[in-house]
């Protein structure tokens, strides 16, 4: 009885000294907590039923989760969509906080589920719904951009790139009447003002961008951010994009194509870190540029001068010795230039030390205007007074140059990486009235001829024509990208065989219009004697000397083994497939 | 298939089946009493005696059952069960459960009725079977414990009325709170599909009054889908699917395909349709209900279905046929079809001479596409039977597993205590929901192998296609493997498959459950719930309590 009542004494003790434990570190977690946005009012809404069910389940919830998770995956290979829609909420109640399980499912639903259904009208509930699971998704976790980036992704892809998207994009414009949820509650519209699908994207895009702006500060996780930034705009070009194609050539699209351009220019402009403390921007005005590739001369004239005189002027050859005065030249021409015209901004917008090297270049360059450039080659203390002064300015210049390298080379690494010029001009490029015109003509051609107007179809793909050789020629990056070649391909063959169908005289190959383009996009069937030539170099290849015993010697190796049962030996003729009677 | 409406059953199978696993229980059975009472008494002979007079005391225990000493016991559960409030707690739970269920529906109208019932059943079934194993493992055990069970075995009353009084008594207030609950929960599902019925109604008439036409057709399309399922649909299905056998890489094989635009059909026979009664109707017709697969190899002309014809045909006479308009599938829908009278030829001439035979041949008109189906798929719809009165039928197939498990648990309570009562029923009850599970790993053919394979890929990061390379482990959990396969095989016939009572899909889907279904289930009942019960005599007989 006794040890029996120390024990209880030393049970309570015990709980007693955990529970002051327990006191004392609360404090500290709860004050993390609230520093890294972890407790459930501020990870986004509380949902009742979640949060009984987490109580209730307590670590069991992860167990329950697989469970349900294994279940959904056996419901969708079953067909059963009705259960599967309950089971993939289910789980989201039990794994609000978990971002994963809202972008998969959401995927699922609005991508593998959708694609099950054989219906246009019941792909698009799918779509619907994986949509309706994402944005929810936001609403328990507002802390993520990444959940924002899938809604808009699937408003962009899934609407608007599917095989079907044109039946897509009209169901969801034609969508904005109230539901009734199963429960007969009216709710509101999925698409209440009408909205096309890339605008509902480049929205959501937008709000995935501003969570990473913060405040607090966000990174995105699943992509680059160069890339994650870009979907805004990216939104608003395909929708002026699909705009056209609808057949709409009027003041409102060169304003949107005008829009598209100005959140361009804004995605740009933003501070793109490429190293701690070191952000670029994807472009810079003309004149920032400008100084930026001119330091960039400086540094490389006077880096190669100042290397070439520090090799000692005994050893310059006779050309080398005349070379220097005019090289000396140069760069005081360049170096002037660019300290003349150089924008304070482009200082700005290079790190600490810059300023100081450009000081630094700019009294130096005063000195060396005074110098005379032939006693550059020369021994002695003039010679070497003029060399001293050009290593000065030469280290100072060196390090201004480095900084401003390092500037342009992530810029264009960072524009690269989505082809920022290439939109930028094609912004720019479709903003033109004679662009529009040329689409405009193109579009009416196509309707002409699948409404078989063929003369008018003509006639509209040769104004057509005529205006894009213009366009073309204006912006290159346009004419260069595949993209155009392509689609001008398309466009010459329709209008070659609308000619064809009116039975006009052939075009000379200097008369059809873009030409190469329209090659490099035609398949080209091998003729008898290309084909026998290719034959014969794939067995030559196959039977070469050395490299053909080896290959034989492997051949019997695996033959043995049993894998190549049937397989025929290198350098051997394929066996004749015998005919089916049917053939004989 | 779960959802199929086809139920196949082959009484020859299940009753000689039964026959075998029954007769070889016996003779187990009968052996161990043999050697467990020689190991008491020292020699076979004493061991062979006692074993025969157990079975004669449970021969004279059958002819002996009193009705009246039966009730007692039953009456006494029924009050054990009352007194221990469990009832107030099971439908406690039941009305939170349905308070909160509107937090899962799901957003689709065509759903609706399917989760509702589906999930109903669910709720019911987990919710009694908890409560009603809970009471049958707390009852005996406890008895025992407390010793009052030797003033019930002492007044005289027969081990067999003990057991079968329990099983009653349970049995009884399972059903009353089964009958509550079903009441209950149709009126429910009454009102909630009624009221977003109305809604979808209301929606339609101002769609209709607004002339939006996609909004008019997608209402018109709700209201349609739930009203088809509530409805119980008495199919009559075809004796024979000729034709379609292509594979287009589904991982479920229910259905086969025919391809587009080419000779092949699926062909559905018919065999002794009531002629009488489709050349009755007022116009005299042939209605057809059809649920089609879809596979497209081609995206095709987007925006539109892909196309099915179907030719009816007299199955005596082939060269007297109707072929019908070609339509597009909707898949996941029910297809509807009702053959009249065309010009070229009566619904009475098409069934001339054919003695009720028809044969429905549907072709895939859609080039490059394909068109599933599997036998159950196509059906002829003559009439249909009360959603009120199905529902209530399912309940019963609900009531079919709640009386087995009832039967186990008092089965594992005559002779282990509670908890442990508990979790064999538990493990029970586990077991056949798994059925189709423990069916592959006895037969070897679930994917990844048996479970100490499994076990080897979760921690050896294999996926469930990759081989193992030979060595001393893997062949030995191959082993392991094998020889747990043989005792799962003698686990599956011993435990009964709890999906087979489960009626709830044909509600769900709105089908009627025939008269030859529920006999099968409530057959399958008793041949699992009788042995069990025999079995649980004979344990609480071997107890020493009261000699």
């Amino acid at each position: 009885m006794k040890s029996s009542f120390a024990r209880k004494l030393m049970y309570m003790g015990m709980a007693l000294v955990l529970f002051a434990v327990i006191l004392v570190i609360r404090g500290p977690i709860e004050r993390e907590r609230a520093a890294h946005k972890l407790s459930e009012a501020t990870l986004g809404n509380v949902d009742p039923t979640s949060s009984t069910m987490l109580v209730v389940l307590g670590g069991m919830r992860g167990i329950a989760s697989n469970i349900l998770w294994k279940q959904a995956i056996d419901l969708q290979r079953e067909h059963d969509w009705a259960r599967l829609e309950v089971v993939v909420d289910s789980i989201t109640r039990l794994e609000p906080h978990f971002i994963s399980v809202w972008t998969f499912q959401g995927w699922n639903q609005a991508y593998n589920v959708a694609a099950e259904w054989d219906q246009v009208a019941d792909k698009y509930y799918w779509i619907k719904k994986g949509i309706k699971f994402l944005q929810r998704g936001t609403e328990f976790n507002e802390q993520s951009p990444e959940l924002r980036w899938d809604v808009g992704w699937t408003y962009f892809h899934k609407i608007g790139r599917a095989d079907e998207s044109e039946q897509l994009r009209q169901l969801f414009r034609a969508d904005n009447a109230p539901e009734v949820d199963s429960a007969g509650r009216v709710q509101e519209a999925f698409n209440r003002d009408s909205l096309d699908n890339y605008f509902a994207s480049h929205d959501w895009f937008n709000q995935a961008v501003n969570k990473c702006d913060g405040p607090p500060l966000l990174k995105p996780k699943r992509m680059g951010e160069v890339a994650f930034r870009s979907y805004p705009s990216h939104a608003l070009i395909n929708y002026a994009i699909y705009m056209e194609k609808e057949g709409h050539f009027d003041e409102q699209i060169k304003a949107d194509w005008l829009h598209a351009l100005q959140n361009l220019e804004r995605f740009a402009n933003h501070d793109y870190e490429f190293t701690k403390g070191r952000a670029v921007h994807l472009d810079y005005p003309p004149d920032i540029k400008g100084d930026l590739y001119r330091a960039t001369s400086v540094l490389t004239d006077s880096r190669n001068l100042n290397e070439l005189l520090g090799k000692g002027v005994e050893n310059l050859t006779a050309g080398q010795q005349q070379q220097v005065p005019a090289d000396w030249e140069k760069l005081l021409a360049i170096a002037r230039r660019m300290i003349n015209d150089l924008n304070k901004t482009t200082i700005a917008y290079l790190p600490a030390g810059a300023s100081a090297a450009y000081d630094s270049m700019e009294a130096t360059l005063k000195k060396m205007e005074g110098v005379d450039r032939n006693v550059l080659t020369q021994p002695g203390a003039a010679g070497d007074a003029a060399r001293t002064l050009l290593a000065e300015f030469a280290a100072p210049a060196d390090k201004f140059g480095r900084l401003a390298d390092e500037e342009l080379y992530w810029t264009d690494r960072y524009a690269s990486m989505i082809n920022y010029r290439y939109w930028q001009e094609r912004a720019v490029c479709e903003h033109e009235w004679d662009t529009i015109n040329a689409r405009h003509h193109f579009y009416d051609g196509e309707k002409l001829h699948k409404a078989a107007d063929l003369e008018k179809a003509e006639a509209e793909f040769e104004a057509g024509l005529k205006l894009w050789k213009s366009v073309i020629e204006k912006f290159e990056r346009v004419r260069d990208d595949d993209l155009t070649a392509e689609e001008t391909a398309a466009i010459v063959k329709t209008y070659l065989n609308v000619r064809n169908q009116l039975d006009r005289p052939d075009l000379k190959p200097e008369d059809i219009p873009f030409k190469e383009w329209v090659d490099r996009f035609t398949p080209h069937m091998l003729s008898a004697e290309e084909y026998e030539e290719m034959a014969k170099r794939f067995i030559e290849v196959q039977n070469q000397g050395a490299g053909g015993d080896a290959q034989m010697k492997k051949f019997q190796q695996e033959k043995l083994k049993g894998a190549l049962k049937d397989s025929v030996p290198p350098g051997k003729a394929s066996p004749k497939v015998p005919l089916r009677p049917e053939e004989q | 298939m779960d959802n199929s409406p086809l139920r196949e059953f082959d009484w020859n199978v299940a009753l000689r089946s039964w026959g075998l696993v029954v007769l070889a229980a016996i003779g187990v059975g009968f052996v161990l009493s043999v050697l467990l009472s020689a190991a008491a008494r020292g020699s076979i002979i004493d061991g062979l005696i006692a074993a025969v007079m157990r079975v004669k005391e449970f021969v004279s225990d059958v002819f002996a059952l009193s009705p009246r000493r039966l009730w007692a016991i039953t009456w006494h559960s029924i009050l054990e069960s009352i007194r221990r409030r469990m009832l107030l707690a099971v439908l406690a739970v039941f009305v939170v459960l349905f308070m909160f269920a509107g937090w899962y529906l799901p957003g689709r109208s065509t759903h609706q009725v399917t989760v509702y019932v589906s999930f109903v059943m669910l709720a019911a079934t987990v919710i009694v079977v908890v409560a009603s194993t809970l009471l049958a493992c707390l009852g005996l055990p406890s008895d025992i414990h407390d010793r009052t069970i030797h003033t019930v075995v002492t007044k005289p009353v027969r081990r067999l009325e003990i057991v079968l009084g329990r099983i009653f008594g349970l049995t009884l207030v399972a059903t009353i709170v089964l009958a509550l609950m079903g009441t209950g929960s149709y009126f429910f599902l009454n009102r909630s599909i009624s009221g977003s019925l109305d809604v979808f109604r209301e929606q339609l008439a101002a769609a209709k009054a607004g002339g939006d036409k996609l909004l008019i057709a997608k209402l018109q399309d709700d209201v349609d889908q739930i009203e088809s399922k509530l409805i119980a649909r008495v199919p009559i299905f075809a004796d024979e699917l000729e034709g379609p056998e292509k594979s287009v890489g589904e991982e479920m094989a229910y259905r086969k395909y025919i391809e587009g635009n080419k000779i092949e059909a699926a062909v559905w026979h018919f065999k002794g349709l009531p002629v009488d009664k489709i050349l009755a109707g007022k116009p005299a017709a042939l209605p057809l209900e059809m649920t089609f697969a879809v596979f497209r190899t081609t995206k095709g002309d987007i925006g539109h279905g892909v196309v099915a014809q179907i030719t009816y045909r007299n199955g005596r006479n082939r060269e007297n046929f109707i072929t019908t308009y070609p339509f597009e599938v909707r898949e996941y829908y029910v297809n509807k079809q009702v053959l009249h009278d065309t010009p070229e030829r009566s619904l009475k001439s098409l069934f001339d001479g054919s003695n009720g035979d028809i044969d429905v041949e549907v072709r895939c008109m859609s080039q490059t596409q394909y068109l599933g189906m599997a036998r159950p798929d196509v059906y002829v719809l003559l009439e249909t039977a009360s959603f009120g009165a199905n529902f209530a039928k399912g309940m019963l197939g609900v009531w079919t597993r709640v009386v087995l498990i009832i039967c186990v648990a008092v089965m594992f309570s005559t002779f282990l205590n509670t908890f442990v009562a508990l979790l064999a029923t538990a493990a029970v009850f586990m077991g056949g929901i798994s059925m189709p599970y423990l069916k592959e790993l006895a037969a070897e053919t679930a994917p990844g192998g048996g479970p100490i394979s499994a076990l080897m890929r979760l921690v050896m990061h294999e996926n469930l296609q990759s081989e193992f390379d030979s060595n001393m482990w893997t062949k030995m959990a191959g082993g392991t493997d094998k020889g747990m396969s043989y005792f799962l095989t003698g686990l599956v016939h011993i435990l009964p498959d709890l999906g087979f009572f489960n009626t709830a899909p044909l509600v769900a889907n709105g089908f009627d459950i025939t008269g030859a279904l529920l006999l099968q289930t409530t057959l399958a009942m008793l041949a699992y719930a009788v042995p069990f019960t025999i079995l649980g005599y004979f344990l609480l007989q071997s107890r020493e309590i009261a000699r």
